[in-house]
């Protein structure tokens, strides 16, 4: 309450509503006269000073405004003319583009950059390469329309560049989504742009795939085609024919690989199926868990004059039904730098390849199937005998076959050009191994080694690591061992007594790794991340 | 030996093999031939001269892009923002240093120092949203009604998902 009204003797708010005596009331009416004039006068003066400060905000936002077009006009990213922002541009835009479900709110987009000013918006959507790589998550195929329209609204931007086309995504109830309806989704995405796609990675559910690829059959001309990568992932439909996705891609005169994976359905290549790729241009061939009856794998690779890199898988299905086998006639394959086998278990993988040479192979990767340890294990006659067929130029072997110690040391000792061994099971290297390696008598040019070595076997390892080590200022053509990759017990007593020296080992710059023998999730060997040749 | 003279007219006398990182100089040295006289580059000042000779200096004795393997390598060169440990200390500077920088190598035609500088440019905008680089740089946002409704437009795409 105001202390003023207190001085008219009204003490409590509840006198306020009643009627004050006669005299008190005069004395209030013309303090109230004169305080509504000094209200009002006060009133005036705000009104004023409002004024005055509203226009000494505008003023205020004038200037400001002005300022910053000074700035902005001195401002030292301005002398830079467009074709070098142009570039810059480029260098910001250094991945595909992903379009997915939950973008992260600092993704990296050309629309960003779109969005900063005129001049920036004018040399961003003037720079086709920003916007011809798009990677497509298609989470589980819900957003599908959203996302397609997304990336058709970046890749209208591409002009007449190449474009790289991928999409991830996995799927699991194809029915519950109407999974068939949205494959058109992709389709009409990609046929506008058809004839300007360089770079194709699709990864859909096989029904999709088939589906989908099917409306390509037309004779469709991939001008700018080089690489196709298809994955087929899991979905509920069996008897996946698989001829059809080989003619799509016939008429691409530029393309030079061609790789596709397989799920778990594993459709199958009839033997009567028409292949309808351009072969001989191909430098990469990737057939992984694609089954392919083995009387067709001589016929293929005989076409493919130019492969440097090749994957095959057989199944022992087609093994047996088509035993014994007998390819038409020897073949050289010269090209071949790289041949990676997935096999399955206890099948002689040297079989389907028995009259093809490959005389100037590098790289040999071979993958067994079967389940459980047993069913890797590889007999010494399989081993010996595609060492004696591939081990004359072999840099690098790897493998996930059971490996005895004897036969690990058969390979260092009859392969003196082997620069890389990877086993990821089996036996553990021998102490006469380490010996020989040791004194250099064995594998001259080894420089990277992932083995199984027993706990007791330790200090032995690292002997030999000490002896074949050299030194980075010392290293010429050869490096010594020094990248290595050791599966072993880490629970044991041999492994903490040598523990400290492993530390030791790497902190002195040396590369090594160590896994424990039994643990499954480090099961990455064949990425090969220490492999030192250009593949 | 060779004479450089700069837009403020402070001179620099440098070995050869330096320089002639820049295509620009090399080709003038090869056009005057065996001289005395200054080449005077009125696009760059003595500062900018000095970090540029720096940077020669370092990568001196480094294979010279050629034609064919500049357009062979010109798609990854542009498609990655990595920069080497001494390359990033050396052009960490001032924003005005580092733009003077990327236009004197692109007067002086000196790729990997263009590359770098545009790089390191294009990692500060890098998780950065338009108005945070219009910030950094101090760009004013000067879109039209039209381009607002359509930056609008756009936006929304990304709010959908």
């Amino acid at each position: 309450m105001d202390d003023s009204l207190l001085n008219f003797g009204v003490s409590a708010p509840s006198s306020l509503n009643q009627t004050p005596p006669a005299i008190t009331e005069q004395s209030i009416r013309t303090r109230l006269a004169s305080a509504e004039l000094n209200f009002i006068e006060l009133e005036a003066q705000i009104a004023s000073a409002q004024r005055v400060l509203n226009t000494l905000n505008r003023q205020r936002k004038d200037d400001i405004r002005e300022l910053r077009i000074l700035r902005a006009a001195v401002a030292p990213h301005n002398k830079l003319p467009p074709e070098i922002l142009s570039e810059i541009f480029e260098h910001y835009v250094d991945e595909p583009i992903v379009i997915c479900s939950k973008q992260p709110q600092t993704v990296v987009s050309p629309f960003t950059l779109a969005h900063v000013s005129s001049k920036w918006r004018h040399i961003a959507f003037s720079t086709p390469s920003l916007w011809n790589r798009i990677l497509i998550d298609c989470g589980d195929w819900t957003n599908m329309d959203t996302l397609t329209d997304i990336a058709h609204n970046y890749l209208q931007f591409s002009g007449s560049m190449p474009i790289t086309l991928q999409t991830t995504g996995s799927f699991s109830q194809p029915r519950n989504h109407g999974l068939l309806d949205r494959s058109n989704l992709i389709l009409d995405l990609i046929l506008p742009f058809g004839t300007q796609i360089q770079h194709l990675t699709l990864s859909f559910p096989a029904v999709w795939m088939q589906n989908a690829l099917d409306s390509y059959i037309a004779g469709f001309n991939w001008d700018f085609l080089e690489s196709v990568e298809l994955t087929y992932t899991a979905s509920q439909y069996r008897d996946i024919h698989f001829s059809r996705v080989m003619r799509i891609f016939g008429n691409a005169p530029r393309l030079n690989k061609f790789s596709v994976t397989m799920g778990p359905e594993w459709p199958r290549v009839g033997t009567r199926d028409i292949f309808d790729l351009p072969w001989s241009q191909l430098t990469e061939l990737h057939f992984t868990h694609l089954i392919i009856p083995i009387t067709l794998i001589p016929v293929i690779l005989r076409e493919c004059t130019r492969l440097v890199k090749c994957t095959l898988s057989v199944a022992k299905e087609f093994v047996d039904a088509v035993a014994p086998f007998v390819p038409l006639s020897d073949l050289v394959m010269p090209t071949v730098r790289s041949l990676t086998l997935y096999n399955p278990m206890n099948f002689d993988c040297d079989k389907y390849l028995e009259r093809i040479s490959f005389p100037n192979l590098e790289r040999l990767v071979v993958k067994i199937g079967g389940e459980g340890r047993n069913g890797r294990k590889w007999s010494q006659s399989q081993f010996s005998a595609i060492i004696a067929r591939f081990g004359c130029s072999l840099k690098s072997l790897s493998t996930t076959a059971d490996i005895d110690h004897a036969d690990i040391e058969s390979v260092l000792g009859d392969v003196p050009s082997l620069r890389e061994l990877n086993v990821q099971h089996g036996q553990s290297i021998s102490s006469s191994t380490l010996r020989l390696l040791c004194n250099g008598l064995i594998a001259p040019n080894l420089e990277v080694l992932k083995c199984i070595v027993d706990a007791d076997l330790l200090p032995d390892f690292l002997d030999m690591l000490d002896c074949r080590y050299i030194p980075p200022k010392y290293r010429s053509s050869y490096t010594g061992i020094r990248s290595v990759v050791i599966h072993c017990e880490t629970r044991t007593q041999g492994y903490r007594d040598v523990a400290e020296r492993l530390e030791e080992f790497c902190t002195s710059g040396r590369d090594i790794v160590v896994k424990d023998q039994w643990d499954v999730s480090s099961d990455s060997f064949l990425d090969t991340e220490y492999h030192p040749f250009a593949f | 030996m060779v004479l450089l003279v700069t837009s403020d007219n402070e001179q620099f006398t440098t070995e050869k093999d330096i320089v002639e990182r820049s295509v620009l100089i090399k080709n003038m040295l090869e056009d005057v031939g065996e001289s005395d006289q200054p080449i005077p580059l009125p696009n760059v000042s003595s500062s900018v001269l000095k970090k540029v000779l720096e940077y020669c200096e370092h990568h001196r004795g480094e294979p010279l892009p050629t034609a064919d393997s500049e357009q062979s390598q010109d798609e990854t060169r542009k498609r990655t923002t990595d920069i080497s440990e001494w390359d990033q200390k050396f052009i960490t500077v001032d924003q005005e240093m580092l733009f003077e920088i990327i236009l004197a190598a692109n007067y002086l035609d000196i790729k990997s120092l263009l590359d770098v500088g545009c790089k390191t440019v294009a990692n500060m905008i890098k998780g950065k949203t338009p108005e945070e680089i219009r910030k950094l740089f101090n760009i004013v946002n000067d879109f039209t009604p039209e381009e607002e409704a359509q930056i609008k437009k756009e936006n929304e795409w990304a709010e959908d998902r």
